[in-house]
């Protein structure tokens, strides 16, 4: 049936949604057995999600379109495959973990739809196929995100949920003007069409600025981060492990789908690459900087994801300044290990989190040891974000320095060092966090830890292993994101 | 695959194999220290079948997957990668057997952790040294640094946790600029193989880029071949147990960064291209520094294994400046150097381990005597500490001599005059311990080594002898370092280091062996005062031959700190301040909104102007 082809780039954003509902209803059926009836149908339809998007798979240069209102189109091209499965795998993991870790609290059934909901939001940015597609979803992501950071409702949630709300809201005005005007001068709203549009020149750098600045919030990037810190590490963990590892990179893909109307490379209308690049590397050594004198560990991780999205967009930003394909492929493939690798850590700080009633890093001293599940996965963790072969952290690291040595003369000579020299600054608190909870002079009895906790993260450390040591596997996903960025859809 | 690809791949992955099986075994002693043993025994098997087709010129050569064109996980089985498998697998095998009598005798905790590390760790080495490309190396490379982690903090003591702490940082933070380095090469030249004589895709890079590609290369290896001043973490990591102390802090882990410096002079930028960047005085420059350096730091420790770690730092700077000279005699003597000084340096942390198993006794001032009562032990010591010094015939008289000959044939004479010099000085560190050990009167209530750590001990000081006077050995060690040489250069230098001596090898030999007489007639004469004056003659001794030089090298170590404290200062500073502007007021936090946007407007206005 022709008709229900074409609608597939919509089944995902029907199974989430769907499925919010259903998880909704799930929890009503019963009082006692209601939590795990809908933290079931989560995973359920998460996992359903995903392999939804594994069925859209690789588009290749006619990608499925779905325009089911006006011009408001769905379009499954290959970075917003690559963002759906990413968002839904992880997803799917976090709800995995969330069936145990939110086990007792009351607003589980509210809790798992909010998940369902912050995944649709994050599939349909990579899915929506034009600027007011793009903004809806970003904000639904927005919103649901709210209110999972103040869901567990203590001051300093509310507190945190509350910074969130106004910033972000605040960036989404900022970039929703940007859009205006981008459709002011194009005269359409789809990503493709514009892409092909000629604008005034003043009207797109007022625009390109706005989006830059809007979505930047976002995604963090520096000096627009203040909010992050205060957010992930109020959320619940799991909530912690999307927001670092998928939401804000969201931020930034809905960010980068926007600025793509400009032009990549040598056919960009005017420079905006060169500027992303260096917000990148103000980023990086910020977020490195902070991270290294947290004492929260949850916070620390926090930090260390604005320094990572600052690795990422560095990525981004030589890829568009320059159209250097391995650039692109840096930014997306660290987008996929850092979604691994921070959601992981931030699965198993929750583990540490829940056991030992602390998120004090001199507190848990040792307590790697008597949890070695969670210690020995938040090492491979840390050593993966650091960039230590042989997790994938190495490779996507090797292709942005090489992508921004292919910038050419003292300008990648600069970047590359600045993200060289970021990595080994990080390791100024990667380490001391990873050995000290691994130290053995603390209490040495093992405390039993759940299978439904340690299952999830331990397949994250695999993937992350696995990705690499068999990148192909990754890169089938990555390369043809990777092209859409380039231009060649 | 061939059945000799397949004897590659089982060499690098028969160790990690091993890993899984001491895990399942960590509860059975013995069957566990058999499985380590027959690893090691099998790594060796397999590592010297290789040999005869690295011979032919058709090494082994194994594919595991590719990322991107020219960027690999590859391993081929070259000689100078055989050289170093070769030796670090056959002295895993003598210090497995050490490790039995070392463990057992000392009833550490955690024994099948240090196991499952240690084979971890040799099936890394054995990665770094067969990798094919500077990309598989720098995977195993990590990976060594990673596995060597548990091992540095084996005895879990805050002073352990420092110095793993210490050791994690260094090290990753070198695997880093080797990753910069690899980067900046594979990103203009687009290729990372190894390739005898430098790979030909190099020499597209412009010079800047080459430059920063010599330097971050060698500054990262810099880090484990322990190039003052990135030293710091060696002497710190010898709170380790003495058999990882000796196989990875003088063999293994070390000689892997030694490794990687020749791998990337000789077989990835190539010689050529090496002085084209201007690295070679530096090279140069920074290993002459090392080596004197180091020894003065060895003279004034009184730890028996940190006079050794010192002397490591020394000894490894003797491969770098080797390599650092480019000429065929001195890549003979480095590559050689690798296997004599891993020969003797274990000998002599064999014998340190035995003394404190049997007597406890870890300090220098503490050794009067006990060598008639240890005979053996402290007789391989005494092989290995003549050995070290450089007097003939034995193996580190044989890589000197080539050094040597390098040097002269750089026309770098002041680099013969550093090399003297440091062999002066390895005897006045090393000798005293053997004087004091079998001239001084001491205790009677000690024993000798128990057999399992005797036994490791003589065998490697009768490596130190059959590596001097063996050099003719077919396929042997010498073989292949010269093997390594014509690799490079196409000639061999010098068949036979006996054969033709020039006037100023005998000179050399001549200064050798009459300093040797001397400071053997001095501390002879030392070692048999009455007790009481000892320490005071001693001491005279030291403080009049080289008192400038010791109040030279305390206020070189106290520059070295103050500049790394320096540093970390800056570092956590900046931190701090950065901390500080992080502020919890919402009203501040839009500021940071209105400064971004204040800014991205100003950056697009400029690229319309």
């Amino acid at each position: 049936m022709p008709l229900a082809w074409n609608a597939l780039p919509a089944l995902p954003l029907l199974l989430l949604g769907g499925g919010a509902i259903a998880t909704f209803l799930a929890g009503r059926v019963s009082r006692t057995r209601g939590g795990d009836a809908s933290a079931a149908t989560a995973c359920l339809f998460l996992g359903l999600a995903f392999v939804s998007f594994l069925l859209l798979g690789d588009p290749g240069g006619n990608p499925a379109t779905y325009a089911p209102v006006g011009e408001a189109t769905l379009r499954a091209d290959g970075l917003g495959v690559f963002l759906g499965l990413v968002a839904t795998g992880l997803g799917a993991v976090v709800a995995a973990y969330s069936f145990v870790y939110m086990r007792g609290h009351p607003g589980r059934p509210t809790y798992a739809a909010l998940l369902l909901l912050l995944v649709a939001g994050l599939a349909g940015i990579g899915l929506a196929g034009d600027l007011f597609n793009l903004y809806a979803f970003f904000e639904l992501m927005a919103l649901s995100s709210y209110a999972l950071v103040a869901f567990h409702r203590t001051p300093e949630a509310v507190e945190a949920g509350m910074k969130y709300l106004v910033m972000s809201a605040a960036g989404s005005l900022v970039a929703l003007v940007g859009i205006g005007l981008a459709y002011l001068a194009g005269g359409t709203l789809d990503l493709g069409a514009l892409a092909g549009t000629a604008m005034p020149r003043e009207i797109a750098l007022l625009s390109a600025g706005l989006l830059i600045a809007g979505f930047g919030v976002k995604a963090a990037i520096v000096p627009m981060h203040t909010w992050l810190p205060d957010a992930h590490a109020a959320a619940p963990s799991g909530i912690s492990a999307m927001l670092s590892g998928i939401v804000i990179q969201g931020g930034l893909l809905a960010m980068v789908r926007a600025l793509a109307v400009f032009g990549v490379g040598s056919t960009a209308a005017f420079s905006y690459g060169l500027l992303l690049a260096f917000l990148a590397v103000l980023t990086m050594t910020v977020g490195n900087l902070i991270a290294m004198h947290q004492r929260d560990i949850k916070r620390m991780l926090a930090y260390s994801s604005i320094a990572q999205m600052g690795y990422i967009l560095l990525g981004f930003g030589i890829g568009f300044e320059f159209g250097i394909a391995i650039a692109f492929a840096g930014a997306v493939f660290h987008i996929l290990n850092h979604a691994l690798m921070k959601g992981g850590a931030f699965l198993a700080a929750g583990m540490l989190q829940q056991r030992f009633g602390t998120r004090d890093l001199t507190a848990l001293r040792g307590a790697g040891r008597r949890m070695p599940a969670a210690g020995l996965s938040f090492a491979v963790f840390a050593l993966g974000l650091a960039g230590v072969p042989p997790t994938a952290g190495f490779l996507s690291k090797l292709f942005l320095a090489t992508g921004a040595v292919q910038a050419g003369g003292a300008l990648g000579v600069f970047l590359v060092v600045a993200l060289i020299a970021n990595s080994i600054l990080s390791l100024a608190y990667y380490v001391p966090a990873m050995t000290g909870l691994l130290a053995g002079d603390g209490p040495k009895e093992r405390t039993r830890t759940s299978w439904g906790l340690t299952v999830p993260v331990v397949v994250l450390v695999g993937l992350v292993f696995l990705f690499g040591m068999w990148p192909d596997l990754a890169l089938r996903v990555v390369d043809p994101a990777v092209r859409v960025l380039l231009g060649g859809g | 695959m061939t059945p000799q690809d397949l004897t590659l791949l089982l060499a690098v992955f028969v160790p990690f194999l091993a890993v899984p099986g001491i895990a399942l075994l960590r509860r059975r002693p013995n069957p566990r220290e058999a499985v380590s043993l027959g690893a090691s025994v099998a790594t060796f098997a397999l590592a010297s079948v290789l040999l005869p087709g690295a011979f032919a010129g058709s090494p082994a050569t194994v594919e595991l997957f590719t990322v991107a064109p020219g960027l690999s996980l590859s391993l081929r089985a070259d000689l100078l990668g055989l050289l170093f498998a070769t030796v670090a697998s056959f002295l895993w095998i003598l210090t497995t057997v050490y490790s039995l009598g070392y463990m057992r005798a000392l009833r550490e905790h955690a024994q099948a952790r240090y196991y499952l590390c240690f084979a971890s760790v040799m099936g890394a080495t054995m990665g770094v040294a067969l990798s094919a490309s500077l990309f598989s190396l720098l995977i195993f490379y990590e990976v060594l640094t990673i596995s060597t982690y548990p091992l540095v903090i084996h005895e879990e003591t805050e002073e352990a946790y420092r110095a793993g702490r210490k050791y994690l940082a260094y090290t990753l933070g070198g695997g880093g600029a080797i990753l910069a380095g690899l980067a900046i090469a594979y990103g203009l030249g687009g290729d990372t193989g190894f390739v005898a004589g430098g790979n030909p895709a190099l020499a597209a890079l412009p010079l800047p880029a080459l430059q920063a590609v010599a330097f971050l290369l060698i500054a990262g290896f810099g880090v484990k071949a322990t190039l003052v001043p990135l030293h710091g973490w060696l002497p710190s990591a010898m709170v380790a147990p003495t058999p990882v102390s000796g196989l990875l802090h003088a063999v293994a882990v070390v000689k892997a960064g030694v490794f990687g410096i020749l791998r990337t002079l000789f077989f990835f930028l190539g010689p050529g291209l090496v002085i084209a960047s201007g690295a070679q005085p530096v090279l140069l420059v920074v290993a002459a520094i090392t080596i004197l350096a180091a020894s003065l730091f060895a003279l004034v420790q009184d730890n028996f294994k940190l006079r050794l770690a010192y002397s490591t730092v020394s000894q490894l700077s003797y491969v770098v400046l080797g390599a650092a000279l480019l000429t065929p005699a001195a890549l003979l003597g480095a590559s050689y150097h690798i296997a004599a000084h891993g020969f003797a340096k274990l000998t002599m942390f064999f014998v340190a381990g035995a003394v404190a198993v049997e007597t406890g006794k870890t300090r220098v001032s503490e050794f009067d005597g006990i060598g008639r009562r240890m005979p053996g032990t402290m007789a391989a010591f005494a092989v290995a500490a003549v050995a070290l010094a450089g007097l003939p015939p034995l193996a580190p008289f044989v890589s000197k001599g080539f050094l040597a000959s390098g040097a002269w044939e750089a026309n770098q004479a002041i680099l013969v005059l550093v090399l003297l010099t440091s062999s002066v000085l390895n005897m006045m560190y090393f000798f005293p311990i053997v004087t004091r050990a079998f001239l001084a009167g001491g205790p009677v209530d000690v024993r000798e080594a128990r057999r399992t750590l005797k036994a490791p001990v003589l065998l490697t000081a009768a490596g130190v002898i059959l590596l001097g006077v063996g050099i003719g050995l077919p396929s042997g060690p010498f073989a292949v370092a010269e093997g390594v040489v014509g690799g490079v250069y196409g000639v061999v230098p010098y068949g036979d280091v006996y054969a033709s001596w020039s006037a100023e090898r005998l000179v050399e030999v001549l200064f050798v062996v009459a300093a040797a007489a001397v400071v053997l007639a001095v501390l002879t004469r030392e070692a048999r005062m009455p007790r009481e004056r000892i320490g005071k003659n001693l001491e005279r001794l030291y403080v009049v031959a080289p008192l400038g030089l010791l109040s030279a090298s305390r206020g070189l170590a106290r520059v070295f700190a103050a500049v790394y404290d320096g540093f970390l200062a800056a570092v956590t500073g900046a931190g701090r301040a950065a901390r500080r502007l992080q502020t919890g007021d919402l009203n501040w936090n839009s500021v940071g909104l209105a400064l971004a946007l204040v800014a991205v407007f100003l950056w697009l206005l400029l690229e319309v102007v």
